[in-house]
């Protein structure tokens, strides 16, 4: 899972990217200009939006965004707690709306949500056929059994859980598991995705030519 | 005692009204008595000439000619309205412009009542010698005289009330219903409503008092949203920090430094808000005496010439003598800010320089530097006194809100300009009040 962080209190960031790591990968920007550009190369799963930014207001850039047809969830991330601010901010199109200071685990339970939502799963399981995803526990279970994950396998798992049968990229999985600076080109992935068949049979993953995997329910 | 203008209007309109009746009545018993005065003594007189003629000596006059003279004399324009006879007390008869044989009732009597003809006859009745001459006006002609004297009194008087009752509807409809609309729309107004009150009136009194209540709710609109600003300001100020302390505190492995840095920032923040507190409170100008600002501020610059080396920056001063009325503590904490917003927003290689100057209407504290400058929007909203100016980690606009409050303290002003030499750069402008003679 991918997220994108836009923070512009240093100090904060810096504790909220602390949190988060432990569970996604995440980029962090502290300017709606770098958040723009960070959106254009990169494939996000869900963004976390601090609203009184130093070059404009998330609001708006938010709304931007929906005219843009861009559907990625938003959790709006604020100091702003009036209604009319938080209202204003759903009606924008924000999925959801936390306030500072926040519980470390509202926030977690609140993006796993947003994830799930993505999924198209409403409950606290995303499943494809047997496999299923629990994201509060961070595990597998296949035909109701456990399934142990390397860290890396699992990141291309959920991913590719979380795009529910869709095709992801190649270059998706590669930044989930290398960030934005790693070598596109390295054939590391292959290997991962090798392991992964493995454990749950080869004809669950289908190869997408030319273009990356996607996830099939058995 | 409260007193209702539409109780005023009122009996206002009562005394127009009692006035013109009473106008007519008192002018009408007036006229009314000289008139019967005039005619009275006027009867009296032609009796009296009358009775003294037909008594003179050598004066004979036989009845057929006495009566050709009354028919003639006392007959005016056709009308028979005067009845003269005079009687003869020697022979008993009489002689009149009428042809009538009334006797003589009682010739001491100089007040005659008669009733002939259908009418009825007052007059004056007087004896000389051998002649009682009796001269009678008919009643109906003075009622006549009497109708059109009243219409003559009564006609303008009316005009003239109902002109001012419709002047005093006119006044009612302009300003007092106006007024008590307006008074309604105030009064069902919510006291958080601060939107214009739109109350059509055509009276330029109530114009003006409405105008003046609306600039005075659009001012204190902008002072109630500024303050909100503020407050969204300080939570979010103080919001972060606490964010940032409950992330580390409850993580795995808290990052004790990070954690100290945030209390120190909640510190600073806490006591940047205690002294806007306390610069609120007011009675500062008490405390006031007069400092030598030039001292002040070279204590300031050479304490802070070292920090800006450190960052890179360089800081001069070119200071004027200059004497203001103020508080130490709080001058030096307006210049302490102003440079710590220097040293926040500017790069390396800027040079700042404190600049004061004597001017007749005022001294001048400049703090100008070649850093990025300010856009004019942002100056603007500045200038407003909006507070939030960037969202560094540091405490920000709590910064100018307090440059602001201790410039209003001492009567100065702040403002926020670009840097005259048309370079990039802000300059920001404390212009102190002359000082008083």
């Amino acid at each position: 899972m991918y997220l994108l962080l836009v923070e512009d209190d240093v100090n904060l960031g810096r504790a909220l990217v602390k949190l988060l790591k432990e569970h996604y990968r995440v980029n962090w920007v502290r300017t709606l200009e770098s958040a723009r550009a960070h959106l254009s190369t990169a494939g996000y799963d869900a963004i976390l939006l601090d609203l009184g930014l130093p070059d404009g207001d998330g609001v708006e850039w938010l709304r931007s965004l929906r005219g843009e047809g861009v559907n990625l969830p938003v959790l709006v991330v604020t100091a702003r707690d009036a209604l009319d601010d938080r209202v204003t901010g759903l009606d924008t199109g924000a999925d959801d709306y936390l306030v500072k200071p926040f519980e470390p685990r509202e926030l977690l339970a609140r993006i796993r949500a947003l994830l799930r939502r993505q999924a198209g799963a409403a409950g606290p399981c995303i499943t494809m056929g047997t496999l299923a995803f629990e994201p509060e526990f961070r595990r597998f279970r296949l035909d109701d059994e456990i399934i142990e994950l390397p860290p890396k396998e699992h990141q291309i798992l959920a991913v590719l859980m979380q795009a529910g049968g869709r095709p992801v990229s190649r270059e998706r999985l590669h930044q989930q598991l290398y960030g934005l600076e790693a070598d596109v080109d390295s054939n590391t992935l292959e290997v991962h995705v090798h392991a992964l068949r493995k454990v749950l049979g080869r004809e669950r993953i289908e190869t997408v030519r030319g273009f990356g995997y996607r996830l099939v329910a058995l | 005692m409260t007193l209702r203008l539409s109780h005023l209007a009122i009996l206002l309109a009562l005394s127009i009204l009692a006035a013109a009746v009473g106008g007519v009545a008192a002018t009408w018993r007036i006229a009314d008595e000289a008139f019967r005065d005039v005619l009275d003594e006027d009867l009296e007189n032609q009796t009296e000439l009358l009775a003294e003629l037909l008594d003179a000596d050598g004066v004979v006059l036989d009845e057929d000619a006495l009566e050709d003279l009354l028919d003639e004399a006392f007959e005016p324009e056709g009308e028979e309205t005067l009845w003269v006879t005079v009687y003869d007390l020697r022979t008993g008869r009489s002689v009149s412009n009428f042809a009538h044989d009334l006797p003589l009732e009682d010739p001491e009597r100089e007040h005659v009542r008669r009733s002939f003809d259908g009418h009825q006859w007052r007059g004056y009745q007087g004896d000389e010698g051998a002649y009682v001459v009796q001269m009678l006006r008919r009643d109906d002609l003075l009622d006549e005289v009497r109708e059109g004297v009243l219409e003559d009194i009564v006609t303008p008087t009316a005009i003239a009330s109902v002109v001012s009752l419709a002047l005093l509807a006119l006044f009612i409809a302009f300003s007092l219903w106006p007024l008590s609309r307006f008074a309604r729309q105030i009064e069902t107004r919510h006291a958080r409503s601060l939107e214009p009150l739109a109350v059509r009136a055509p009276a330029a009194e109530i114009r003006v008092l409405r105008d003046a209540l609306n600039r005075l709710m659009a001012g204190v609109a902008e002072t109630l949203a500024r303050e909100r600003q503020f407050a969204s300001d300080v939570a979010h100020e103080l919001r972060n920090p606490l964010t940032t302390l409950k992330l580390e505190l409850k993580g795995p492995d808290p990052d004790l430094a990070a954690a100290t840095a945030e209390v120190d920032r909640l510190a600073r923040l806490v006591e940047q808000l205690l002294t806007l507190a306390r610069l609120d409170a007011g009675h500062w100008q008490r405390q006031f005496a007069p400092q030598a600002l030039n001292e002040l501020c070279a204590r300031v610059v050479e304490r802070y010439r070292e920090r800006f080396a450190e960052a890179g920056l360089v800081l001069d001063a070119r200071l004027a003598s200059v004497t203001v009325a103020g508080d130490a503590t709080l001058l030096e904490t307006l210049l302490r800010n102003l440079l710590e917003n220097v040293l926040r927003h500017c790069g390396p290689d800027t040079r700042a320089e404190v600049v004061l100057e004597a001017a007749n209407d005022g001294a001048r504290l400049t703090v100008v530097d070649t850093g990025p400058g300010i856009a004019a929007e942002q100056r603007r909203r500045m200038a407003e006194g909006f507070t939030r100016l960037d969202s560094r980690s540091e405490g920000l606009g709590l910064g100018l809100a307090i440059c602001r409050k201790i410039a209003d303290v001492h009567g100065a002003s702040l403002a926020f300009e670009p840097r005259g030499d048309g370079a990039a750069g802000l300059a920001v402008i404390v212009r102190f009040p002359p000082a008083a003679p």
